[in-house]
């Protein structure tokens, strides 16, 4: 009776899987596969084995896009967690109760609901060198005396890029630090308080410890994030990810590689490389904020191999 | 007397002590009104951060292009709503977009939902042989991002004849590995093992339990995954621009950045505008009333992370 | 200022709207209508279940009635393909025309007739999208191949061919030669002491001085450079060209380029040499500023690139700048730059342009005023195209009977073309109906009575498409991002050799089946 019904099991995870395989882990394959060939998006694939490969280490294009993304992060990630954390500060204070959280979580999150397309074309109207708002304002109130090319300059557009993004995601950031502040218990912030900790002693001794772990986390995905970002460059850009490259990324680039150039085979070698450089700092970021469990699985793992030991010298002994 | 005057230097103290007192409270408070209302201007310049946007595409959604262009940024709204739309219409399928977007966004939540609640039960509840491999494959793929897959799925799709189908962006959905993953968790700490044991006492069918008993009990965890599905779907532009290419089947991402390339682009920003307006507004009533559940449930994630 | 921005953008879109609808106005139909199309017709079909579907970048097909045209001829009740419906869809290029119609037609859902502009149709035509247009021609009734190859212009003919099968595929109905529009008074002041230099009083003066500039000054990269820095020189206000893109068309600098690809099917280094002087010229044309830069830093379809057309440009630090010539093919005269010339009165002086709200009066009297006459049409080093729309029939499609009718009613149909040229008064490829047209003409008054049509006429019998390769688009993409890397002085760009490393890099990866190493970097 139980067997049976243990085996309806299969039935519950069956559409699951079918649909896993068809649409997600053979299309995977079926990259890998085009990773290999010569291939136009029609006509006839030719197996070139691992010649896609090599030229990913010949390719200039790769090392830009990937220290565009650095940029576009570097900048973004610095902003967004200062302002994250200065928020946290604000609403982490025993002595000042600053109130309205809950309006002002829902308000800094609002911009990243809105499709990352719609926000490319209102950026796009709103930093227009000739006829944008920003522009407008600041000639009015005389800042300027001609236009700012904010996305027609290389260096402008990365860091109007980052801006967009520090936008976007300063709101995520600073809902996730509030909540591992706030699962640290408030006697701690109470006795640092009478202790007659400084603010600055209390950011650095427990407010940061506690949310170092989330820290690590946004920052690791917001650099994957950033690898993978294509809505804005691609729609500010025309697809082009000019002005001098600057914000063409990996995704702009495979796109453009597979349905301009016309070369799949190698936009699918492109894809495996971001694979790899995703996986290795996901790997990374897991060893480093699981450092401690990490340590306790080997260490009970030499345990167990000595208790073993053990046990078996204390069998051979008894033998004896 | 000398006491007396001793009472009276006494009084005198006292007084001196209350008043310096009450000069360093009044300072304190002054300190504090001033720490506060510096704070909540900060806070308000946020919020006008935050949502200035926004606000400059509504107001601008109601003005018509050439007072956008020529008297640059206002708080007030103008008459020209109406005509936009007129403009809008007669250039995009606005409404068109918007409810295939919404046609996509909705099947893809509730195909996401039961199926993931499906499986996560399926693996939660029964223990066939190869559970724990083919959970395992689960964990593996989720680490893999979805963009290994897109070249072959294009492909794939195309050889499938489903290329400009709907069903392309649709049909994944059934298998969406985060949503069974969290499920799994919620269903472990939400469901009680002795409860589906007794329905089976009670002669119940197993599918009948899992729909009468299993997934009212799992639905605030499917409420909350379901938000953030249909958001991801709602904004979803990538895979759409590549999968759909008639002009009948375009969702409204790809609607809205198909203005860019319109004459009204420059000529008629009050109808650009409101092309934004409107692929914003619905996501912002959504949130509005779903907030408390995304936020909660976000705050909830990072505490576990 | 930002009113007259916003004026000009009102321009700048009606130029756009001619890049994607080059006739506004349907064209009537002829007293054609009465007779019915002689066309093949699949015995026992009922049309009027089916549906055709046509796709194209341009919604000119349907302003300019075109797909009303069709179904009065073809679909009407008593016409060969009565009741059928048709379907027209316009995606224009940045909304990624192609990245829609190349799955579509893999996935054999492909639209019955599609257009492209050329280096799309040579993708078309790789792919073996586009089915066989010349033995449909062959097996039509009364189309005659031989006549028509002989009345379509030579290079238009030619580039629809599929070079795997040697027959047409493709085929346009317009033909988008284009010229250097440039000030006659402003060349006459430079130039005007020099050798040969027309005098004032000749008859055709504008005529004249095209064809001295043309030969003199505009007839090779080496020339064309010197002319800009002679302008430069003669007055320090004034700029020949209103930005680099304007010399964009002349990389080749002759009118035999070398193929990109060579018999080998590798990357042609002769191609590259060809290219060099062009890469030169450019990184000596480019100037932060306007003051270091040899041209006005107007990009094309900028505010001031419209502005510098009739009045003097004044950037931000209140300086006046004034531009002598344009790039423009034959749809650029009318559409973007005659709108922007100087009208004069019956003295001669230059009118006001009437504002943004003036009365409805002032503006016709404006429109009504003469053109000042100050420009003429020279051509440059080598001859050169801009734009066009190519025709051609789905290989799959499920009615080849009624998508050639569509075909033939577009480009067979000459009552029609005729037609349709006399309202939109555009440059067509067919002999039989430029002919009269350019017979009859009696000149441009906006170049002073030339003949612009002649010009346009022989510079597009010069053109010759035979060494284009489906890699030229792609190619001139990534080179033109390199040269823009090189002359704005970007990191790692200090010289051409460093341009075209870079460039080879490029192509090593992108199109690494015609890359090999040794290519020249000098």
């Amino acid at each position: 009776m139980k067997k049976i019904k243990d085996k309806v099991g299969y039935l519950f995870i069956s559409p699951f899987f079918l649909v896993f395989f068809l649409f997600n882990a053979y299309p995977i394959l079926f990259t890998i596969y085009l990773s290999m060939t010569r291939y136009k998006g029609f006509g006839p694939k030719v197996f070139i084995g691992a010649d896609n490969f090599k030229l990913l280490f010949k390719d200039p294009n790769l090392v830009d896009a990937f220290m565009n993304t650095i940029k576009i992060w570097g900048v973004n990630i610095i902003f967004q967690i200062f302002l994250a954390l200065l928020l946290v500060m604000i609403f982490s204070d025993i002595k000042y109760k600053v109130k309205g959280l809950g309006f002002f979580r829902v308000i800094f999150y609002l911009p990243n609901l809105i499709a990352a397309a719609t926000i490319a074309l209102i950026f796009m109207k709103l930093l227009d060198k000739d006829y944008g708002v920003v522009n407008q304002v600041l000639f009015s109130i005389g800042w300027i005396d001609k236009p700012i090319g904010w996305l027609t300059k290389p260096i402008m557009a990365q860091m109007s890029v980052s801006g967009i993004q520090t936008w976007m995601w300063f709101g995520n950031s600073f809902i996730l630090f509030m909540a591992s502040v706030q699962a640290v218990s408030k006697e701690i912030y109470e006795a640092a308080r009478i202790d007659g900790a400084g603010r600055l002693q209390v950011l650095l001794n427990i407010t940061i410890p506690s949310i170092k772990p989330i820290l690590m986390y946004v920052m690791v995905t917001g650099l994957i994030g950033g690898l993978q970002l294509f809505d804005i460059p691609f729609l500010i850009t025309d697809g082009k990810g000019f002005p001098e490259g600057s914000l063409n990324t990996m995704i702009v680039y495979i796109y453009n590689m597979a349905f301009v150039h016309k070369n799949y085979g190698y936009a699918s070698a492109l894809s495996f490389a971001l694979f790899v450089v995703i996986m290795t700092f996901t790997v990374v970021f897991t060893v480093m904020t699981n450092k401690k469990e990490i340590k306790e699985f080997f260490n009970n793992r030499k345990l167990v191999k000595a208790r073993k030991k053990e046990l078996s010298v204390l069998k051979g002994s008894a033998k004896i | 007397m000398s006491d007396l005057n001793n009472f009276e230097k006494a009084d005198d103290q006292v007084q001196k002590q209350n008043i310096q007192r009450k000069k360093i409270k009044n300072k304190v408070k002054r300190k504090k009104a001033l720490v506060y209302s510096i704070v909540y201007l900060f806070l308000a310049f946020l919020v006008v951060v935050a949502v200035v946007p926004f606000w400059i595409v509504i107001i601008n959604s109601t003005r018509d292009g050439m007072s956008i262009s020529t008297q640059g940024m206002t708080l007030i709204p103008g008459k020209s709503l109406v005509e936009n739309y007129k403009i809008l219409v007669e250039n995009v399928n606005i409404g068109r977009g918007f409810f295939n977007s919404l046609k996509i966004a909705t099947l893809v939540t509730i195909l996401s939902g039961y199926f993931s609640a499906l499986t996560a039960y399926g693996f939660h509840m029964y223990n066939f042989k190869g559970k724990n491999f083919l959970f395992g494959i689960i964990l593996i793929f989720m680490m893999v991002p979805s963009q290994l897959a897109f070249l072959g799925y294009v492909k794939w799709m195309t050889q499938l004849g489903l290329m400009d189908t709907h069903s392309a962006l649709i049909i994944p959905s059934i298998a969406s590995i985060g949503t069974v993953f969290f499920l799994r968790a919620y269903i472990s700490a939400a469901l009680s093992k002795e409860i589906i044991e007794s329905a089976r006492i009670d002669g119940a069918g197993e599918l009948y339990i899992f729909h009468r008993i299993a997934l009212p009990l799992m639905a605030p965890g499917v409420a909350t995954m379901s938000i953030f599905t249909f958001i991801g779907s709602w904004n979803n532009y990538l895979s759409a621009r590549v999968i759909l290419s008639s002009k009948e089947n375009e969702t409204l991402p790809m609607v809205i950045s198909s203005l860019k390339a319109l004459k009204i682009w420059y000529l008629n920003q009050g109808a650009i505008y409101l092309g934004f307006a409107i692929s914003i507004v619905p996501i912002v009533v959504v949130f509005i009333f779903a907030s408390k559940y995304l936020i909660e449930n976000i705050s909830a994630g990072a505490v576990k992370g | 200022m930002m009113k007259k921005l916003s004026i000009l953008l009102i321009i700048l879109m009606l130029a756009s709207l001619v890049l994607t609808a080059c006739g506004t106005e349907p064209a009537t139909t002829t007293d054609g209508t009465e007779e019915t199309p002689n066309v093949v017709v699949e015995e026992g079909k009922d049309y009027s279940k089916e549906k055709l579907v046509i796709w194209s970048f341009t919604d000119e097909l349907q302003t300019a009635g075109d797909i009303d045209y069709f179904k009065e001829m073809y679909t009407a009740p008593g016409k060969p393909f009565e009741g059928m419906e048709v379907e027209f869809v316009a995606v224009s290029i940045q909304d990624g025309y192609m990245d829609k119609i190349l799955p579509a037609l893999e996935s054999g859902n492909g639209p019955d007739v599609f257009t492209g502009e050329l280096d799309q149709v040579k993708q078309f035509i790789e792919a073996g999208y586009y089915g066989n247009l010349e033995a449909m021609i062959e097996s039509s009734p009364d189309v005659d191949l031989a006549a028509e190859k002989a009345d379509y212009k030579e290079y238009i003919w030619q580039s629809g061919i599929d070079p795997a099968t040697g027959k047409l595929a493709a085929l346009s109905w317009q033909v988008t030669p284009g010229a250097i529009f440039f000030k006659t008074d402003m060349a006459t002041e430079v130039w005007g002491t020099e050798a040969g230099f027309p005098s004032m009083d000749t008859p055709d003066y504008n005529a004249e001085v095209s064809t001295w500039v043309s030969a003199n000054k505009f007839n090779s990269i080496e020339n064309l450079l010197a002319a800009q820095e002679e302008v430069k020189a003669f007055n320090p206000q004034w700029r020949l060209f209103p930005d680099d893109q304007a010399v964009r068309f002349f990389a080749a600098g002759t009118n035999n380029p070398v193929k990109w690809v060579d018999e080998n099917g590798t990357l042609n280094p002769a191609k590259i040499k060809e290219q060099i002087p062009y890469i030169n010229m450019v990184g000596s044309m480019y100037g932060e500023t306007i003051e270091t830069s040899l041209t006005a830093n107007a990009a094309e379809w900028s505010g001031p690139w419209f502005d510098a057309m009739d009045k003097d440009l004044t950037d931000a630090q209140g300086k006046t700048w004034q531009v002598m010539a344009y790039s423009m093919p034959t749809w650029g005269l009318k559409y973007i730059i005659e709108p922007n010339m100087e009208k004069v009165d019956a003295q001669g002086n230059t009118l006001e342009k009437p504002a943004e709200d003036a009365d409805q009066a002032t503006k016709d009297a404006y429109a009504a005023a003469p053109y000042k006459g100050n420009w003429g049409m020279a051509v440059g080093p080598n001859s050169y195209f801009w734009g066009g729309t190519y025709v051609g029939i789905n290989a799959d499609t499920n009615l080849p009977e009624a998508a050639f009718g569509f075909a033939k009613s577009m480009l067979f149909d000459k009552e029609r073309l005729a037609a349709r040229q006399a309202v939109d008064s555009d440059m067509y490829s067919v002999e039989s109906v430029m002919a009269p047209v350019i017979a009859q003409y009696d000149g441009r008054d906006s170049l002073g009575g030339m003949n612009h049509l002649q010009v346009f006429n022989e510079e597009a019998s010069k053109i010759d498409l035979s060494n284009v390769t489906i890699y030229d688009r792609g190619l001139n993409d990534l080179l033109g991002v390199h040269i823009t890397n090189y002359k704005q002085g970007a990191a790692g760009y200090t010289s051409v050799a460093d341009t075209l490393k870079a460039f080879y890099a490029d192509v090593q990866v992108t199109y690494p089946e015609i890359y090999v190493d040794g290519l020249p970097t000098e």
